[in-house]
């Protein structure tokens, strides 16, 4: 009777795992509800082939704990978790599992931290050995005694995520086998410490084995599901594993148990290993990157605006730019419009300007500039309303009150007005050097002046 | 405003904001495009108010712009989208009022991206990172249109 509580158990923990499995296979949720809803009947033959092959493999486990007590100690390249192939037969070790539940659960408890780790070790193992009666695909072969079992009497469907839950019961048989050998005594892997480990984990009540399963199967979900976010960082998670493992057992505390128990609650390891896991997030990977180009472009930005590059901060710097927008379009606004107030009878070379931009070149006359300042005046007043007040103000001042205009932005204006009213020589040579500065052929010089123009020419 | 089709103007040249030495090119197509316009509104219109030619030297200004900055940029297309609808163009004030009376509903105050976004052409259906790739070449294409318009002013004052 106590047999057939543990193979409760064990159906139950086989759920817990291929569900897991499957969810880590990407695939597979159903598969829980199918090897869950299995009936009874079940139970029998499959304890009978339990206890009918325990015995043949019992030494094969001892040599594959021996085997991978020393492969543990080296490390071991990180192999993602469902990635090997899946149909290379069952270890060994699995067919003594559904005897003992304790066993089960360590290794189910393993299973999920460093079940990668171990595939690389299990898998030449379970192909080399000979003895194997489960070679092949467990489809079909009534010899599996765990969810093995039951998922192969599943309709077809469930082969996929079969075989997803698969390696993880070897991960677990292995799993287990080496953790009992280095968590009870690091250095020394014999077979006895495991032998012994599984014996005095037999004797166990199934009662306990249940309550303790249904924990794990919890504690199982979250750390697989954190497993799939860091398939890095092997060593650390190693460390955790053993941690994990050696602070499981107490809900069997009870129990004899070789291995220390510590009473580190696990919630603390479970809340670490989430915010670590959110850093390689998917979202907050993509959030890097949008941020990375976010701070690119502000750079790029930050190099286009003149008097941006020594503000540090987004919202300062986006107050530049925005003024810098604002301060461009008015001047384009402004352009246009005294380009507006020319002659339309004004002759254009385009070819010739286009010559000039490139060397000094000619011009076409301009003699024939003829407009009154009182046309200009409801056009300032309409749209630049910030320009009409200096441009009075330089047309009722004397053109020594321009000079000490040093803005530039005005020039053009103070020129604009310059053939209604007779202008001296001097004020000719202002304005040239005014208009000038702003086509030096240092872009830096240019970029920077303009940039100065909005705060003294367009401040209202 | 009649612009000479030219099949390499609506190629971008400057296909990334960062490639600056192939702004020349782009200055230049910009140049090129307004110049053009400027005669064929000064031929076209010698007897329109000063207030139409203003306005149309305008759209000559940014339409010269779009078309230099070519087909790529969001905002070169928002502003030829919106010149060729006969919209306003220096209409950004009633805009921003247009837009916040659609906003009403949103609780969110409109912050500094949202007024960078009624700055530029065509950057309210952006997201931030793409606003600021769009912003730097308007950035450009004014810049270069700016000094083009100074360049012209004081030519057609101080020629020589």
């Amino acid at each position: 009777m106590d047999f057939n509580e543990k193979d409760k158990f064990v159906m139950e923990k086989s759920g817990a795992g291929t569900s897991a499995g499957g969810g880590g296979g990407g695939g597979g949720d159903h598969l829980s509800c199918q090897s869950s809803g299995i009936p009874s009947d079940w139970q029998i033959p499959l304890l009978s082939m339990v206890e009918s092959f325990n015995p043949g493999i019992w030494n094969n486990t001892t040599t594959s704990s021996q085997n991978l007590g020393w492969t543990s100690s080296e490390p071991i390249p990180k192999v993602p978790l469902f990635l090997q192939p899946v149909p290379t037969g069952l270890p060994p070790s699995l067919s003594h599992i559904p005897a003992d539940s304790a066993f089960i659960e360590r290794a189910a408890r393993f299973s999920c931290f460093n079940g990668g780790g171990l595939s690389g070790v299990v898998n030449p193992f379970a192909t080399s050995e000979p003895l194997n009666p489960f070679s092949g695909v467990p489809r079909g072969v009534p010899t599996a005694p765990e969810s093995e079992l039951n998922l192969a009497d599943a309709p077809p469907g469930e082969h996929r995520s079969q075989s997803g839950g698969s390696p993880m019961k070897k991960h677990r048989g292995k799993g287990s086998l080496q953790i009992g050998a280095s968590s009870s005594e690091p250095g020394d892997t014999d077979n006895t410490n495991g032998a012994s480990q599984e014996e005095t984990s037999i004797g166990e009540p199934s009662s306990k084995g249940i309550l303790g399963a249904k924990k794990r199967k919890r504690i199982i979900n979250q750390d697989v599901e954190l497993n799939q976010q860091q398939p890095a960082e092997n060593a650390k998670d190693d460390s955790e594993s053993k941690q994990i493992t050696e602070s499981q057992p107490t809900g069997k505390a009870a129990g004899k148990q070789v291995k220390e128990i510590s009473d580190t609650p696990k919630d603390d390891y479970i809340h670490v290993r989430a915010r670590r896991g959110q850093a390689t997030n998917s979202h907050s990977l993509a959030e890097r990157v949008r941020r990375e180009k976010i701070s690119q472009r502000m750079k790029f930005l930050q190099d286009l605006v003149p008097g941006c590059s020594k503000v540090t901060g987004k919202a300062v710097m986006l107050d530049e730019i925005i003024n810098y927008v604002q301060s461009l379009q008015r001047q384009v606004e402004f352009l246009s419009m005294k380009l507006a107030t020319v002659n339309p009878r004004l002759e254009f070379n385009i070819e010739g300007l286009l010559a000039k931009e490139l060397v000094h070149s000619r011009g076409c006359s301009s003699s024939s500039i003829g407009f009154s300042s009182d046309i200009m005046h409801p056009q300032l007043h309409s749209s630049q309303q910030g320009l009409v007040h200096p441009g009075i103000c330089s047309m009722v001042n004397p053109p020594d009150a321009l000079r000490r205009a040093v803005n530039p932005q005005f020039a053009p204006l103070n020129g604009f007005k310059e053939p209604t009213s007779q202008m001296p020589n001097a004020w000719d040579d202002e304005h040239h050097n005014m208009a000038q500065m702003p086509f030096s052929t240092n872009p830096s010089l240019s970029t920077q002046e303009m940039n100065a123009k909005p705060h003294d020419g367009f401040s209202m | 405003m009649h612009f000479n089709k030219c099949s390499e103007a609506t190629r971008n040249p400057n296909p990334t904001p960062d490639l600056n030495p192939n702004l020349n090119v782009s200055k230049t197509m910009q140049a090129t495009y307004f110049l053009r316009a400027f005669t064929v509104i000064n031929s076209a219109s010698p007897t329109s108010s000063t207030m139409q030619r203003r306005r149309s030297i305008r759209r000559a200004a940014y339409a010269s712009m779009a078309r230099a900055a070519g087909n790529r940029r969001a905002w070169s297309r928002a502003v030829l989208r919106r010149l060729h609808r006969g919209l306003c163009l220096s209409s950004s004030a009633r805009r921003f009022v247009i837009r916040r009376r659609i906003r009403v509903s949103r609780p969110r105050e409109p912050g500094q991206a949202d007024v960078l976004r009624s700055l530029v052409p065509g950057g309210k259906a952006m997201d931030f990172c793409n606003l600021l790739e769009e912003t730097a070449t308007y950035i450009q294409c004014l810049s270069a249109q700016v000094r083009r318009g100074r360049k012209d002013i004081r030519w057609v004052y101080y020629p020589g």
